[in-house]
């Protein structure tokens, strides 16, 4: 397997398993909520009256928690789907809140936020998806180890004159990361199959990969 | 028999602590590693239930941090690892003696717990 097909292994293994325990915690709390509805019917059982309200309350996030489910399972098959085509076109924002999302809790227990709000048009490169979105994942990867003490990673992708750029900004820890070996050989690898160019720029705390002639 | 229970997923630990009241079992909640210092701090429990992964802070470095403010306090993993065989791998570099997997049974924990108290008399 070359190194862009073992980079691409690597991240679809640390998404799933990401994946897996975030709906371990969901099927963990319906699995919790429904012992307490049977405790509050075996209280019932016994003549302890039971306030229906209380009930409703129970059922509702049990209701929640299924919406989480099925919000986690839907971006798990659009991930899955990403594999479909080795080239195709593709809506950069999609494919950067894609991974945005599947790495939320990867993000969140680093203290970190991911922010993808500030995209609103589509931007459209024609490459192979799922190494788009390794690519991404590495970079981002990086990105939240250069927050700093913001805690922020910015996210967004634009149209910059012929070419299209992603953009990891708010890095204001980058300044004291320059000493480290970023992009390294899977990154570069990654970069130049892609016929992509990276840029890092500490003082404006960006990480910036550029894709050429859109 | 007082329990603290430590996970970020607050409906998980609320409830299972709500389950364990009914069961006669003392059980404080919290949410947060520093959350956890401060309540081992300021009371005694017998038993900290542990989510192995938690933002800022995993429970195994929680537990090293719970150890110096009560030495006696016992431990019992909880790990949404996918399967108790990978859990059973990593529990050997946790010194974890004590674990359960997600979704948790109650029944199972409240074992375990029992499990331990004995154990600790006997100590």
């Amino acid at each position: 397997m070359d190194i862009d097909g073992e980079n691409a292994l690597k991240f679809f293994g640390k998404m799933t398993a990401s994946i897996s325990h975030e709906l371990k915690n969901v099927l963990a709390i319906i699995n919790e909520k429904a012992g307490l509805l049977e405790d509050l019917c075996a209280m019932a059982e016994k003549g302890r009256p039971v306030d229906p309200e209380r009930i409703k309350a129970v059922s509702e996030k049990v209701i929640k928690q299924v919406q989480r489910g099925d919000e986690i399972i839907r971006k798990l098959n659009s991930f899955a789907h990403c594999a479909d085509e080795s080239v195709c076109d593709v809506d950069l924002c999609e494919g950067i809140k894609l991974v945005s999302g599947l790495s939320g809790r990867i993000a969140l227990m680093r203290g970190i936020s991911l922010a993808t709000d500030q995209m609103s048009a589509p931007v459209i490169i024609n490459t192979n998806p799922f190494l788009l979105e390794t690519l991404v994942w590495l970079f981002l990867d990086f990105a939240m180890d250069a927050t700093g003490e913001e805690k922020t990673v910015s996210i967004t992708a634009e149209k910059q004159h012929a070419n299209v750029v992603v953009r990891f900004s708010r890095l204001k820890g980058l300044a004291g990361m320059q000493q480290k070996n970023f992009p390294g050989e899977n990154e570069k690898s990654l970069l130049a199959t892609l016929k992509a160019t990276a840029c890092i720029d500490a003082a404006a705390g960006e990480v910036v990969i550029s894709f050429g002639q859109y | 028999m007082r329990v603290l229970l430590v996970d970020d997923e607050k409906e998980l630990v609320s409830t299972l602590a709500e389950r364990l009241s009914l069961r006669d079992i003392e059980a404080d909640w919290v949410t947060t590693g520093e959350a956890a210092i401060k309540s081992v701090a300021s009371k005694t429990y017998d038993i900290a239930v542990l989510d192995v992964k938690m933002p800022k802070i995993s429970g195994i470095e929680l537990k090293k941090k719970l150890e110096e403010i009560n030495p006696v306090l016992k431990y019992i993993f909880i790990t949404g690892h996918g399967s108790e065989e990978d859990f059973m791998t990593a529990s050997s570099e946790l010194g974890a003696e004590y674990y359960l997997v997600k979704p948790v049974n109650i029944d199972d924990l409240i074992q375990k717990m029992k499990e331990i108290l004995i154990k600790k008399e006997k100590v």
